[in-house]
């Protein structure tokens, strides 16, 4: 595993916001690297600060200072060059939870997958060109592109941020929920769009949400926040079969299955944050086996691999 | 089945929105028995929602209910001397699709019927103290009064586990999480004993967590009040959590209704099967997932025959023409497809729907998570 690339690499990143009394911290000290061509997921609950490490990368929120984000080995925190700034904006490209809100009401479809093309001294006929692709990418027939978006239902819309995010021939997509506010019937539609442009254009994936079952199905590799802490991160099927961080088992215990004898017998675990003793023993961030991290001092740790060796 | 608290006969709602008509419930049929837990899943659009509002009136304003009846049970021997319209001439039922003023309204609203809306944040006044809101309930339909209000306030906030309820009383909505407001906006509903709860999708704003404790939550207070819970989802984790009956509306119709044993293992409408097959947790990964194509019939056109038959690839010939009637499987188990018909032929479900039993089956750790 270790010699496939990396293509984003994040070490110790914070963001905080407000000053001095009101300064909340929302991210505290998470590692991660991305490789090329796999879908990494975040999970966590609202407020956990899973949308803000997205952001961070995307450059919307700033860092904290001592935070490094990089990008196939380049930084890209902090003050950059304009020309950078643009170079990121064409690699990185973001897929947003509410398709009703975050497409612009009274533009067009064309200009609207348009846009961010326009203003970089690239010919009229490509732009053209490049939205048609992308529409085609996305299964929206040509025609649309002189419509508005209130003419189109959720699974449309969203196909409409998928190929808005996709006409700048982006390598890595970070998509914040981006089914949550699907219907049902529609969000396998979506899914399977999301893999199979994955499989054509070589895309990789940062996945945010709160769903785990969702989460199991299009991500090979899962990180669990929990308060702006990322707890535990692990293979996918590694995490699901063997969940080692209190929070994370809580997490898996509490997802609805749609299994009414499994549902009738399911026990709730709890996660109560005062059963960790941290005041003495602080915890690290630790790889208890092969690609399975957590966080967890030095009794927890130990514990986790008597448990891991008991398998 | 238990004794029959709720019935709708041949239900029809329409909306009028600029100048079309939208058909939104089409001939709907249902028992609700007493004491049950029964949940309706559905799209959006499919009027799982429409069909509950008309059990508390609050339809819409641009919306009728063209014909049908709503039957209503639970009055008993309040309807002898009952002033208002809709009371059936042998003082069986009273009938809500006949109300025509809001005052009818006023003695099923709260007292009979009781709706937990989906958005707590919304339902609660940002001006009044929680526990003002519960009491508010207590003295409007239970007729108490000052410190006796107060002390079955905090009885309920017990009973809804809010902890330190005398504490809690004094706080305003948005000193609560989302978690705790939902539980508030339960409390309210309970203050006025109802004997029907509706809940409206009361933990999709909620955290998998959170969702847990109040599915929990509801499961106890129905124990403990004897209600009839009408739950209304699209999530059908929930729904086997839940459930007794389950029913799957789909384009502003029942199409398929059973136990939810029956329901999750034997189901029998194609779109129950699509939607069943569509879950994520039965998908593997690096695979095509299953997915309805199209979208839902646009109601402000006359559907005709099987509404789900156009995304339906192996619709039959007469599901374009005629609509289905529902065929019984068991007493309890029924659905509106044509492929129940002796003369159909033999389609059996989708292969991945053999593996819902498999779903979150507990191994060892008691660890609960999806099936591959």
């Amino acid at each position: 595993m270790e010699d496939r690339e990396v293509i984003l690499s994040v070490k110790g990143l914070s963001v905080s916001f407000g000053h001095g009394r009101n300064r909340f911290q929302a991210v505290k000290n998470a590692n991660f690297d991305i490789y090329k061509g796999e879908t990494f997921g975040i999970v966590g609950e609202s407020g956990s600060g899973k949308t803000t490490i997205g952001r961070a990368i995307i450059r919307v929120y700033p860092a904290s200072a001592g935070s490094s984000i990089r990008f196939h080995g380049e930084e890209i925190t902090g003050r950059l060059p304009k020309a950078q700034r643009r170079a990121l904006t064409n690699r990185i490209q973001m897929i947003f939870q509410d398709p009703m809100a975050s497409l612009n009401e009274r533009a067009k479809i064309d200009y609207i997958v348009s846009e961010g093309l326009l203003d970089r001294g690239i010919p009229h006929g490509e732009i053209r060109e490049r939205v048609d692709q992308a529409m085609r990418d996305v299964g929206l027939l040509p025609e649309f592109a002189s419509r508005f978006p209130h003419e189109f239902s959720g699974g449309q819309r969203q196909r409409i941020g998928i190929a808005r995010a996709l006409v700048m021939n982006p390598e890595f997509i970070i998509a914040d929920e981006p089914i949550s506010a699907l219907d049902v019937s529609i969000r396998a539609q979506v899914l399977n769009l999301m893999s199979r442009l994955q499989k054509e254009h070589g895309l990789t994936y940062l996945f945010i949400s709160h769903d785990l079952s969702v989460m199991r199905f299009i991500c090979d590799r899962i990180a669990v926040i929990h308060k702006g802490t990322i707890v535990e991160m692990a293979e996918t099927e590694t995490l699901f079969a063997h969940p080692l961080h209190p929070y994370t088992r809580a997490l898996l215990s509490a997802i609805p299955q749609p299994n009414p004898e499994a549902e009738k017998n399911k026990k709730l675990e709890v996660y109560d944050p005062t059963q960790h003793h941290y005041e003495i023993h602080v915890p690290g961030w630790n790889e208890v086996e092969e690609g399975h991290w957590l966080r967890a001092n030095q009794e927890e740790l130990e514990a986790a691999r008597e448990k891991l060796n008991q398998l | 089945m238990g004794k029959v608290i709720l019935s709708v006969r041949n239900l029809h709602v329409s909306f009028t929105l600029r100048g079309r008509e939208l058909h939104a419930l089409r001939g709907v049929d249902l028992d609700v028995a007493d004491g049950e837990s029964l949940s309706i899943v559905g799209e959006s659009g499919s009027g799982k929602s429409v069909l509950n509002k008309n059990f508390i009136g609050l339809l819409d304003q641009n919306g009728r209910i063209t014909s049908g009846e709503i039957r209503y049970y639970g009055m008993g021997d309040k309807l002898r001397h009952y002033p208002g319209a809709g009371v059936d001439e042998n003082g069986d039922y009273i009938d809500l699709a006949a109300f025509k003023k809001n005052e009818d309204w006023l003695r099923i609203r709260g007292s009979e019927i009781c709706m937990i809306p989906q958005d707590p944040m919304t339902s609660l006044n940002p001006l009044k103290s929680v526990g003002w809101q519960i009491s508010e309930a207590l003295m409007l339909h239970r007729g108490m009064k000052g410190k006796m209000a107060y002390e079955e306030t905090i009885r309920i906030l017990e009973d809804v586990r809010i902890d330190n309820p005398r504490r809690r009383y004094k706080q305003y909505h948005h000193e609560l999480s989302g978690g705790m407001r939902q539980r508030v906006v339960i409390a309210i509903a309970i203050a006025c004993n109802p004997r029907i709860l509706i809940c409206d999708e009361p933990t999709t704003a909620l955290d998998v967590t959170v969702q847990a404790q109040v599915l929990h939550l509801l499961r106890e207070l129905k124990e403990k009040y004897r209600l009839t819970i009408i739950f209304i989802t699209h999530d059908l984790g929930v729904v086997a959590n839940v459930a007794d009956r389950v029913a799957v509306m789909y384009a502003g119709d029942i199409v398929e209704i059973g136990l939810v044993d029956e329901i999750f293992y034997d189901p029998r409408h194609p779109y129950t099967w699509a939607l069943l097959s569509s879950l994520p947790q039965l998908g593997h990964r690096g695979e095509e997932l299953y997915a309805i194509q199209g979208t839902p019939p646009n109601l402000f056109q006359e559907v005709t025959g099987d509404a789900f038959a156009a995304r339906n690839p192996q619709a039959l010939v007469i599901d374009s023409m005629q609509a289905p009637p529902f065929f019984d499987i068991t007493p309890t188990h029924r659905a509106k497809t044509w492929l129940l018909d002796k003369r159909a032929p033999e389609l059996s479900p989708p292969e991945a729907l053999r593996k819902v039993r498999e779903l979150g089956k507990t191994p060892e750790g008691g660890e609960a998570h999806g099936g591959s």
